[in-house]
């Protein structure tokens, strides 16, 4: 699941748990889906890893993708 | 007795004349009856209240035209005169052709953008949502230089862990719209980018002007992949910006555009957080002090993740199986409810002898009976 499908789903979530019909079980389960989801959430985050690219032509016309260095 | 002269000799005569006092002329009329059959060659007259010029334009000096020829059009035209023999005619052989007033470009910029406009390009209804957090970010620029300095710097300030990938190109001169074209193609065909950014610095009509071509455009409305144009400064509006998904006055704003700023996001998750124990908190109010408490430590768990930059998830999922509230139930408490197991018992107030009511503790769920009520 995407990062943004997993954020609406727990905002969505928050809003159910919110509402008063809800029963004791279906909030516990609620709760424990919400958990797993901002878990999710900041573990995309975590996972992120910098890396500035540059394309290079080969000869055949394939990309090929080298570490970017600025030139001054 | 006059020398009678055969047809040819007089036009030849003519001929001679005409092209010689005529070898550069510049003539200023208005286009009409406007023809350019297959050859690429085109064939229209100049005309003003009174009079009519025919016009030949070859087709080498017709692909140096910046704009399209049209009926009605008021121009300057420049070149020579020539007689055409067999249908006794002069006409002008056209060098160049400007544009009255507005300039070559400026009205070659109207014309593309009027019909593209009406070939439905710039239609919201076909411009692509950004992503919300980008894998990776596609940059078509120069290398060098200002732009992609400040998109860089930007990204580093909000995201400091973003995923770049630059395509470098000329950004003016002939043949850089084909290269910058071919560069928002190639990140298509390659499929990793979830977004691109087009950009440029600030430059005059002709330095931006491989911004304004129509090979660039379609290559632009042809991409699956989400396009932010930034060309120019704020005021510079070009044909680039209106095929983009979303144009950005400026390359860092395109790069505020395209990234979210991690800290933000970081505070909105935990905002998240806070109210998910928070509405548990409401539905298990015997229980409130415990999981304020609950709430507290977890909090301050996930403040100092924010301050630790690379910190190990498993860690979190652990605390937070702990600060489950099954797990709360594993320790011993349990929860009593009406029969109907809808309603939590808060107080003795809402019991009577001979009541039914649910349990449910770690391992299983029973009925009971109220005995008594003690207090």
């Amino acid at each position: 699941m995407g990062f943004e499908e997993s954020l609406k789903k727990l905002e969505k979530i928050i809003d159910d748990l919110h509402s008063e019909k809800i029963s004791l079980e279906k909030s516990i389960e609620k709760f424990e889906e919400g958990v797993k989801l901002a878990d999710h959430c900041l573990k995309t985050l975590d996972g992120m890893r910098k890396k500035i690219e540059v394309v290079a032509k080969t000869k055949d016309g394939k990309l090929k993708i080298k570490p970017f260095e600025e030139k001054a | 007795m006059p020398k009678i002269l055969t047809i040819s000799e007089l036009t030849h005569d003519l001929k001679e004349v005409l092209e010689n006092i005529f070898q550069d002329v510049w003539v200023e009329g208005e286009v009409s009856n406007l023809r350019s059959p297959g050859s690429g060659h085109s064939y229209f007259s100049l005309k003003d209240a009174q009079s009519t010029l025919r016009c030949v334009l070859f087709r080498h000096a017709a692909v140096r035209l910046k704009f399209a020829l049209a009926d009605g059009l008021h121009v300057v035209a420049s070149g020579r005169i020539g007689v055409y023999g067999r249908d006794g005619q002069y006409q002008l052989y056209v060098d160049t052709v400007q544009p009255k007033g507005a300039g070559a470009l400026q009205t070659a910029f109207e014309q593309l953008k009027a019909r593209l406009a009406q070939e439905g390009l710039f239609d919201e209804a076909r411009k692509k949502p950004l992503p919300f957090l980008p894998e990776t970010i596609g940059v078509v620029t120069s290398p060098t230089g200002a732009v992609i300095r400040d998109i860089l710097q930007v990204l580093e300030r909000r995201f400091p862990r973003a995923h770049v990938v630059i395509n470098p190109v000329r950004v003016q001169g002939e043949g850089s719209a084909e290269e910058i074209a071919r560069a928002v193609e190639e990140f298509n065909a390659w499929g990793q980018p979830d977004v691109i950014i087009l950009a440029r610095g600030g430059g005059s009509l002709e330095d931006l002007w491989s911004f304004n071509e129509e090979r660039l455009a379609r290559a632009i409305a042809a991409s699956g992949i989400p396009v932010v144009s930034a060309v120019g400064h704020e005021t510079d509006y070009t044909i680039a910006d209106f095929v983009a998904d979303k144009r950005a006055p400026t390359p860092s704003a395109a790069a505020e555009m395209v990234m979210p700023a991690e800290t933000e996001l970081r505070e909105h998750i935990d905002q998240l957080v806070k109210h998910l124990w928070r509405s548990l908190v409401d539905v298990v109010p015997q229980q409130s002090q415990h999981i304020d408490d609950l709430c507290e430590e977890m909090r301050r768990a996930l403040q100092n993740r924010f301050e630790e930059k690379r910190l190990e998830v498993d860690g979190f999922c652990r605390e937070l199986e702990a600060l489950n509230p099954l797990a709360i139930l594993r320790r011993g408490y349990s929860v009593t409810m009406a029969e109907d197991g809808r309603t939590a018992i808060r107080h003795t107030g809402q019991l009577k002898t001979g009541d039914r009511l649910k349990t449910r503790l770690a391992k299983g769920e029973f009925l009971s009976r109220v005995e008594e009520i003690l207090a």
